[in-house]
């Protein structure tokens, strides 16, 4: 519904003022422009996928090490965590030059990127998971003599699932838009993305097909996350402990 | 062989010989002058300067049911704490089977704990939680599951076995917990206001039980509480402990028939000892 209304807006304001397609092109022109080369649209959301799919499940299992890491020892959070948060602060247009000039213009790259940008969610969100814990239950496991082991594995890990499960949700949506940075960076040498096409349209004053392009990204980073979403949700009915 | 020397040392292990009676024979006689639990000037200071318990002194003996009230904030989750070798506790002795509470736990007397809210693990199953302990206790796996599964039942929890948490009532997982408490086969448990939440009518089921449990394992059970009722229709002894810092201020043995039901809550006897019970308890507060 909104959908339609934001189409209908975006025609007349192209025909009230009379915009030329280079400045904004017609929503028709956009969809007749996508059609014609779907193929290459889809290839590039593919390889940005692809891209964005491998840095957000490095963040998700490097990002959960990180955490249980720092959750068993508060030396080790106190002395690495702000360097973490670096990882939060640094603006990723100004890193990914380095990690490209380190790693190549290939697709490992644009997952390093990906993977940087998406990381500091999960380790906030799982190392918040798995030292906020009933006290009740710990003293429970305490009085069972349980190790250190047992109860990361029994207790605290599980406990953190619906942490990760918030911070996957983030991740997700921000290593789209890491993976996009990074082929921007990348150029072109062996991956054509959405990041290495968009500006690519844009600078040929292809507008059309620029915008749908970007049309394809956004569509791309709903789709992780609403899988992501899903997922979680699913996982998570498990999880709910019901309203007594 | 042939030496008899059953009760000569207690805690030492026997050596049978031909001529030896069996051992439900042998009257041991420092059996009733060693308690179970003993506490003894027992005094802790938190940091900060806060005394949360100051001169208690308590002998419980094994298998006795005691109660303990209070005002709000005496100390007695603490002391149940200290009990369980959860926390240390600052000046005073205070042991379990002749050792610190936390070396008992892990030697002789295995203790268990119910706590205020059921915490369980919402994503365990029932007989999941119940089974926690025993692996915990690194078990074999089969021999858990026979013990999760009689523990189950025992408090009338079969049919939910494989439900979660989020599925059962406020009743039903307190039930859960208890399960989850007496599956290691406990020697000493230590109830902290688990039926606190609970309504009138699941609660006095509860109680009933508990007793019934208890009637047939006879553990050594510390039950905190803040109901007057249901320390009286359950225990043999109710201590009355006075505001911060926590100490013994009334000692009540509890003379009920030991089998005690529904209708017991509406006799004389009970009343009298409620109201008893009642006065010192307001006493302390005063």
């Amino acid at each position: 519904m909104l959908l339609v209304l934001v189409v209908i807006a975006w025609h007349s304001v192209v025909v009230a003022f009379g915009l030329k397609p280079y400045q904004l092109p017609l929503p028709s022109r956009v969809v007749k422009a996508g059609w014609e080369r779907h193929w290459e649209l889809a290839d590039a959301t593919a390889m940005t996928s692809l891209a964005a799919t491998g840095g957000f499940l490095l963040s998700l299992s490097v990002g959960t090490l990180i955490g249980i890491a720092f959750s068993q020892s508060r030396a080790i959070a106190r002395s690495v965590y702000p360097y973490a948060i670096f990882l939060q602060t640094v603006p990723i247009v100004a890193i990914a030059p380095i990690i490209i000039n380190w790693f190549g213009t290939g697709l490992q790259s644009v997952i390093v990127v990906a993977f940087i940008i998406s990381l500091f969610p999960i380790i906030t969100n799982i190392y918040a998971g798995l030292t906020t814990i009933d006290p009740n239950l710990l003293e429970l496991f305490q009085l069972h003599n349980a190790s250190r082991w047992q109860t990361l594995t029994k207790l605290q890990l599980p406990g953190a699932v619906p942490n990760l499960v918030t911070g996957a949700k983030v991740s997700a949506g921000l290593s789209v838009i890491g993976a996009i940075v990074g082929e921007f960076f990348a150029g072109a040498t062996d991956l054509y993305g959405l990041g290495y096409l968009i500006p690519q349209a844009l600078g040929q004053l292809k507008m059309d097909y620029g915008f749908a392009a970007v049309i394809c990204s956004a569509l791309l980073g709903l789709v992780v996350f609403g899988t992501v979403s899903i997922v979680g949700e699913r996982l998570l009915r498990r999880w709910r402990i019901g309203n007594h | 062989m042939g030496v008899c020397n059953i009760g000569k040392i207690r805690g030492l292990p026997y050596t049978w010989g031909k001529a030896c009676l069996p051992p439900q024979h042998v009257e041991n006689p420092l059996a009733p002058l060693a308690p179970q639990l003993v506490a003894d000037q027992l005094r802790l200071d938190y940091p900060g300067g806060v005394t949360a318990l100051r001169d208690l002194t308590l002998r419980v003996p094994a298998g006795q049911f005691v109660s303990v009230l209070g005002p709000s904030g005496c100390g007695k989750s603490t002391l149940l704490r200290l009990m369980g070798g959860l926390i240390n506790s600052s000046e005073g002795i205070l042991t379990v089977d002749g050792q610190p509470p936390s070396m008992a736990r892990q030697r002789s007397a295995k203790m268990s704990f119910v706590f205020q809210d059921a915490t369980l693990l919402p994503w365990r199953t029932v007989i999941g939680n119940v089974r926690l302990p025993l692996e915990l206790l690194r078990q074999p796996a089969a021999e858990q599951q026979v013990k999760a599964i009689n523990a189950t039942e025992l408090v009338g929890l079969a049919e939910f076995a494989t439900r979660y948490p989020r599925e059962l009532s406020g009743g039903m997982r307190m039930r859960a917990s208890l399960a989850r408490a007496l599956v290691t086969q406990p020697k000493v448990l230590l109830l902290d206001e688990p039926f606190g939440a609970l309504d009138d009518i699941t609660r006095s089921q509860l109680n009933e039980d508990l007793l019934n449990l208890w009637q047939r394992n006879g553990w050594t059970a510390v039950f905190v509480t803040h109901n007057i009722a249901e320390a009286v229709f359950l225990s043999q002894r109710v201590i009355v402990m006075s505001p911060r810092p926590g100490r013994v201020v009334a000692d009540i043995p509890v003379s009920l028939p030991s089998t005690r039901n529904a209708a017991l809550r509406a006799s004389a006897d009970f009343a009298r000892l409620a109201g008893e019970v009642s006065e010192q308890l307001r006493k302390a507060c005063a």
